[in-house]
């Protein structure tokens, strides 16, 4: 009741001690597709799920590069994330060519951090409607952490963002703390887990969803559309009855999804 | 068509039987291990070039061979553009092609500033009359200046389908030697490759701007920057400093957007052409001559304009450049030690090193 007296401005404080502006910038982070993180020591995976606006439209870039080292994924506002994906990169690399090394992802994060609470605090400006999994290797190991719309970041061992995450989330809290010691290989199958549980029943292949990587003699780079098929396919074989059942129910629904998809399997050349 | 160069009819060809100048005969045999020979003789003279341009070549049967510029020695070698200072034959373009900038030369004397004005147009003379007395000894010992001349020579010659970029690997200061193992070459992308003579920190601080810049332009367009495009981002970058240089001179080598060898000439200020070959540096006069002899590319001055990439092999473009520094290091103290040779091809981008005489 009291919400939409204190919710016009961001800088107008409900008697409570909050700032609904910046909540609902939050909210808007809970509508777009699902983006999942994890990592071990060594590597961190990120993956998205493709959700294209039609059957007509093609999917929009959810993974974005900001260095060798570090890349992101986005959940919300499409437009806020690459705005803020062409910073991470320039800040990337203002400090390499400043410093002649990487620069580490906790510092990254914490730049990120800022940029989005100065948007908290000006009443001319609105927040961020994106949150960021900046996945990324450094001295220090792998990290992933997530930015908030609010200007907050948290380090996690995996998370999940976006719609239906939930049953993502519920998946990942079961695996979380073995995660350490993970290889790389079991790393994305549990990336790929996590996002079929965000598709609820919709069988997974490779053109509906994106999986980056990034770990200790590898670069951050998304890794290619058939080397997925091959590890969803190992996947199948080894879970075996339940999900040929749930596939079989739902052949229709995955064909259509597939013939929108293969005529726009390439990336828009403005993105990256 | 042959370069217009000495080795006309006229005078003894450079494969006469004559033997070298004697003077050069004892640093041949006291060369090191794997350098190459000195192989002035071995090629074949080139066919007889338009004889109208240089009417100056009828009248010298006593030139030893082993000389390849006419003009007597207190002057530095004219280019084809105005050879002993006379204006070129009427024809409408008025190409710059060898390197304009010569005066890193320390041998040079600030007399010749005038010769290299005329050579020089686009530089203004304040710039020219300061670099040209850059190592007069109230120059260099004043508190605030800032430039350097570190040495070195960097040459790039452009194939049909590959581009050789080399540059010798020494670091000098007046006469001393820094060290004999520091790369002039800066590896931009996939298919281009610069090379820069001069002052060390200018260029460090060149080839970091460029990296950067090609990673952003790598992160907006989603491909790699394509020789041309770098030729360009390069001479905005040193224009971008007009007021005070980089003193860098740059060859920037790769292939173009067809899979041709692309060879990019700058001077310190960003003006530039392409061309099919090219050499900066303190033996770029020494070199520059030889490769206007050897290279059998098109002369640059015939109309219409033609191509000048170079017919050689890979190899043979690859031997002519060895065989050139070899004699550069002969003759300048500020090359040699080593030389560092990038080949730039389909299959990609391949180094090569090789001994030089270290004295």
């Amino acid at each position: 009741m009291f919400r939409n007296q204190y919710d016009t401005d961001v800088t107008t404080w409900s008697p409570a001690g909050r700032l609904f502006q910046v909540e609902y910038a939050m909210e808007a982070v809970k509508q777009g597709s699902a983006a999942v993180g994890l990592r071990s020591k060594t590597h961190a995976v990120l993956g998205a799920v493709n959700k294209a606006a039609s059957d007509l439209a093609s999917h929009q870039r959810k993974l974005f590069r900001a260095d060798q080292h570090v890349g992101v994924a986005i959940a919300g506002l499409t437009a806020d994330g690459r705005v803020l994906s062409r910073f991470l990169r320039n800040e990337c690399i203002n400090h390499s060519f400043v410093y002649e090394s990487p620069l580490p992802v906790s510092r990254l994060v914490v730049q990120l951090a800022d940029k989005a609470q100065v948007c908290t605090q000006r009443s001319w400006k609105r927040p961020f409607g994106v949150g960021l999994l900046v996945a990324g290797l450094d001295e220090t190991g792998a990290h992933l952490y997530y930015n908030c719309p609010s200007g907050n970041y948290f380090e996690y061992q995996a998370f999940a963002i976006g719609s239906r995450s939930q049953a993502a989330k519920t998946f990942l809290e079961r695996r979380f703390q073995e995660y350490d010691t993970y290889s790389r290989e079991d790393l994305i199958k549990d990336a790929l887990f996590a996002i079929k549980e965000t598709l609820q029943g919709e069988k997974l292949t490779a053109q509906l969803c994106t999986v980056a990587i990034v770990g200790e003699g590898e670069a951050f780079h998304i890794i290619d559309q058939q080397t997925i098929q091959e590890y969803i396919d190992a996947m199948e074989l080894s879970t075996g009855g339940p999900d040929e059942e749930a596939a079989a129910a739902a052949p229709p629904s995955a064909e259509a999804q597939e013939g929108g998809e293969g005529a726009s399997s390439e990336p828009a050349p403005m993105d990256i | 068509m042959a370069w217009p160069c000495p080795a006309s009819s006229a005078v003894q060809p450079l494969s006469s039987s004559a033997p070298p100048c004697p003077s050069l005969a004892p640093s041949l045999s006291s060369l090191p291990k794997g350098t190459r020979s000195l192989s002035l003789n071995r090629r074949s003279p080139s066919p007889s070039p338009l004889p109208s341009l240089r009417p100056e070549l009828t009248t010298s049967p006593s030139h030893s061979p082993h000389k390849l510029h006419l003009s007597p020695p207190s002057h530095p070698p004219p280019s084809p553009l105005s050879p002993h200072g006379k204006p070129p034959p009427p024809i409408s373009c008025s190409l710059n092609l060898t390197s304009p900038f010569l005066v890193e030369k320390e041998k040079q004397s600030i007399s010749s500033k005038a010769n290299t004005e005329k050579q020089n147009p686009l530089l203004s003379s304040l710039l020219l009359s300061l670099l040209s007395s850059i190592k007069s000894p109230t120059m260099a010992l004043r508190g605030d200046w800032m430039y350097e001349n570190n040495g070195g020579t960097c040459v790039a010659i452009a194939g049909i389908d590959y581009c050789v970029v080399a540059a010798d690997t020494r670091l000098s200061v007046g006469y001393n030697i820094l060290t004999r193992d520091h790369s002039k070459i800066c590896s931009l992308a996939d298919k281009v490759v610069l090379a820069s003579s001069g002052f060390q920190g200018d260029i460090r601080a060149l080839h970091k701007n460029l990296a950067a810049r090609h990673l952003l332009y790598q992160h907006q367009h989603n491909k790699q920057m394509s020789c041309p495009a770098m030729g360009q981002l390069l001479s905005n970058t040193l224009y971008y400093k007009r007021f005070f240089p980089y003193y860098a001179f740059n060859v920037l080598g790769g292939l173009d957007n067809e899979g041709k060898g692309c060879v990019f000439t700058y001077d310190a200020v960003g003006s530039y052409e392409r061309v099919g070959y090219s050499t900066q540096g303190s033996g770029s006069s020494l070199i520059m001559p030889v490769l206007d002899n050897q290279l059998k590319s098109p002369s640059p001055l015939l109309l219409p304009a033609r191509d000048a990439v170079t017919p050689l092999s890979e190899t043979e473009a690859v031997d002519l450049v060895k065989d050139v520094f070899a004699s550069a290091t002969e003759r300048d103290i500020y090359t040699g030690d080593k030389l560092e040779i990038v080949v730039i091809n389909a299959s990609g981008i391949k180094r090569e090193y090789l001994e030089l005489r270290k004295d």
